[in-house]
């Protein structure tokens, strides 16, 4: 059963095993509004959790994306590249980055559920 | 309310363009370190293009053309940088109150922009409240393009922004033409014929010739009276001058990142 997790700077993680699919999530992708570029990370790339691991440009402002957790890349959504609207229609499905082997197994605990994470979304908003 | 911070000026000289891109850059840098909020005023020793972190100058710019140009690290589109008065704000989203939202965010910054028009007696608008159609539609050219917080006089838009964003530091940069060569542009970016028809300068719209300095002691005094900020004018600390070298040598002047994206 995958589990679900957020990171503070809006990343979302689905953890099956130790696999993670990552992207980002509604309230990010409501922020960041018309997406029309991604660049993501080759496979094989080594990502530490915190650290940037792309952009996304929406409005004319190019935005970092940060990995919520540590591990080595080994797939990503290349159709994305060329469908960057998908993360505002589908943030959760169509709209995945990347997957990553997790390297850490104990990152996932410092990472909020959804409950938190809609609760820390919605104060930050405000 | 926004936190009361000091806030820097550096009312800066006009260079060229992998300078002024270093030296923004190393600003954006320079905050994560200092937290100490900055507005730069820069112009352009020659015409230079800039363009969008995402853009392929191969298919935007003509391969004759003989204007230098360098990629930013910012987002958006292409443009030709000559008799101009720029702009740089690196400082936190508490440091302005500002909004998370891409859009917001912008509208508040751009604020400052309206009230130095409204000094020189331009009515400026968001394109946002004037069109329906055609905004956010890309376009090889910046000035053919409106986003909702583009500025709009007399139905022709009037410079353009673009922001970076890391972490909680939003970075944003913008371009206010004193005077647009088009014949410079036609020669210089694909598919930007027709931009005389869309956007605007200063000179044009008020009939005169402007006067680069008296522009930047406006920008910057309509940045403190809109934010009800004080300024106080420096220079670049001596860290941010070794930045700024560093990232001029290792990736403004470097044809792998301009036409690549790709850093040494």
């Amino acid at each position: 059963m995958a589990t679900l997790k957020f990171s503070k700077t809006h990343e979302w993680a689905k953890i099956d095993a130790n696999i993670a699919v990552i992207g980002i999530s509604d309230h990010a992708q409501k922020a960041l509004g018309d997406i029309v570029f991604i660049e993501l990370p080759k496979i094989g790339a080594k990502l530490k959790a915190n650290a940037q691991f792309g952009t996304i440009e929406s409005t004319k402002a190019a935005s970092e994306l940060y990995s919520p957790l540590s591990g080595e890349v080994t797939e990503i959504n290349k159709e994305l590249l060329n469908n960057p609207q998908w993360v505002n229609e589908s943030p959760f499905e169509r709209g995945w980055m990347i997957k990553i082997k997790v390297e850490n197994s104990n990152e996932p605990s410092s990472l909020m559920d959804e409950a938190v994470y809609k609760e820390f979304a919605a104060k930050e908003a405000h | 309310m926004a936190v009361q911070k000091n806030w820097r000026l550096i009312l800066d000289k006009k260079n060229d363009g992998y300078l002024n891109m270093a030296i923004d850059e190393a600003l954006l840098y320079s905050y994560l370190a200092t937290k100490l909020p900055t507005l730069r005023i820069y112009g352009w020793n020659r015409p230079f293009i800039s363009i969008g972190y995402n853009q392929d100058a191969r298919k935007i710019l003509k391969p004759e053309s003989k204007i230098p140009f360098v990629r930013r690290f910012t987002g958006g589109a292409a443009i030709l940088h000559d008799k101009e008065v720029t702009y740089s704000i690196t400082c936190s989203l508490e440091d302005l109150d500002l909004p998370r939202e891409v859009k917001k965010s912008y509208e508040k910054i751009c604020s400052f922009i309206k009230e130095f028009y409204k000094h020189l007696g331009l009515e400026a608008e968001f394109a946002k409240y004037l069109f329906s159609e055609n905004i956010g539609r890309y376009e090889n050219f910046c000035f053919s393009s409106y986003e909702h917080f583009d500025f709009v006089i007399n139905g022709k838009k009037i410079g353009g922004n673009a922001q970076r964003r890391k972490h909680n530091v939003i970075f944003q940069h913008g371009s206010i033409p004193q005077e647009i060569n088009f014949n410079m542009v036609y020669k210089t970016i694909n598919n930007s014929i027709g931009a005389a028809a869309k956007t605007s300068s200063l000179n044009d719209l008020l009939s005169h010739k402007t006067d680069f300095d008296k522009l930047l002691s406006l920008l910057s005094s309509s940045f403190e009276s809109c934010f009800n900020i004080k300024l106080f004018q420096s220079n670049l600390s001596r860290e941010e001058e070794a930045s700024s070298r560093m990232f001029l040598e290792k990736k403004y002047r470097q044809t792998h990142w301009n036409f690549e994206k790709k850093q040494v």
